[in-house]
């Protein structure tokens, strides 16, 4: 990629974990930045941010119930949470298990897109 | 010059799928890796001839498992903890997002706490959290989308002073975290970094030092 594009790229990542409600990561990911890192940093830590936040989660979410066996796993507020938990508009059961193996499956994209980013593909 | 369209809309899709999953939650990306961090302590334990089940709150075994969203207290509510038992070794009981009263009287929040299980039991029946003096071990599960930033090590620290954690206790991370990790480790706590299922290294290491943490706990 040419630094161009790369310019472009950050922008683009920043604007969509920020529109699809990452914004959180978009913070760690700047806070966790030393100020000399270079523009393909930058993107490659955008990257990985996405991946963290899409096939990461997915893949543990996945895994937990196989190395626990158990088939599903709830997360529920404690008695004494003080604030109601947020109620998501969540997928549940088999459903669910599609959409993850659906993002656990863009492992592989992201990987390529680093090598992009790093000039090591084309 | 704009990124590529293709890219973009591939990105654009997993990260709308994972909002479907409620991964935009920055507390539920927490919860889950607490969980996680759990299964490597079992897959650890088990490597180690230690066994284990899961149990609700009345200490009936369950395959129906229920995690607390956010921190709780190990006497309140009906949550699953993992009971280990080895026939030369004290019981024990691995809990997830429950208070422990350090010396200063004030209580912290445990991402993964290992305790005898008498001790949980005496705080299931006088509704008491747990001390600092009953912790055989301790984990920090550290979710983030960058690097870890230096005040969860000097949050680690404090925790290490109030509650006498060193040589038992280990900040996990999905990401990296030099400074923070010069940090814990000059005062005894352990770190391990990039733990996720892609960095089958990452949890050969970190299984390791569960077991060394699990064969010091009595």
């Amino acid at each position: 990629m040419e630094e161009d594009e790369i310019d472009a790229l950050i922008a683009d990542l920043s604007s969509q974990l920020i529109e699809y409600g990452f914004a959180w990561a978009l913070e760690e990911v700047e806070a966790g930045l030393s100020l000399e890192a270079d523009q393909r940093r930058v993107a490659i830590a955008l990257v990985e941010a996405v991946e963290s936040v899409t096939s990461d989660l997915a893949r543990m979410e996945l895994a937990i119930p196989e190395a626990l066996k158990v088939k599903e796993v709830e997360f529920v507020a404690p008695p004494e949470a003080r604030f109601p938990p947020r109620q998501p508009n969540e997928a549940f059961g088999v459903h669910r298990r599609e959409m993850a193996l659906k993002l656990a499956g863009l492992a592989a994209e992201y990987a390529e897109l680093k090598e992009r980013i790093r000039g090591e593909r084309p | 010059m704009a990124s590529d369209p293709d890219l973009l809309a591939a990105v654009a899709s997993g990260l709308s799928v994972a909002t479907s999953l409620g991964y935009d939650s920055q507390s539920a990306a927490h919860d889950l890796y607490e969980a996680y961090v759990l299964t490597l302590l079992l897959e650890a334990a088990r490597g180690d001839s230690w066994n284990w089940v899961l149990r609700d709150q009345s200490c009936n075994i369950t395959k129906h498992a229920v995690f607390r969203k956010g921190p709780g207290r190990l006497p309140t509510g009906n949550f699953t903890h993992a009971l280990l038992t080895r026939p030369d070794k004290q019981s024990l009981e691995a809990h997830i997002g429950v208070k422990v009263r350090g010396k200063s009287n004030i209580s912290h929040e445990f991402d993964l706490l290992v305790l005898p299980s008498s001790a949980a039991q005496a705080c299931r029946t006088s509704g008491a959290d747990p001390t600092w003096q009953t912790v055989r071990g301790h984990a920090e599960a550290k979710y983030y989308a960058g690097d870890l930033p230096l005040p969860l090590g000097r949050a680690a620290v404090g925790l290490e002073r109030d509650c006498s954690l060193s040589g038992k206790s280990v900040v996990v991370t999905n990401q990296n975290g030099p400074t923070v990790e010069q940090l814990v480790t000059h005062y005894g706590i352990a770190f391990r970094f990039l733990i996720k299922p892609s960095n089958s290294a990452g949890l050969y290491y970190a299984r390791l030092l569960f077991r060394e943490i699990l064969r010091n706990s009595a």
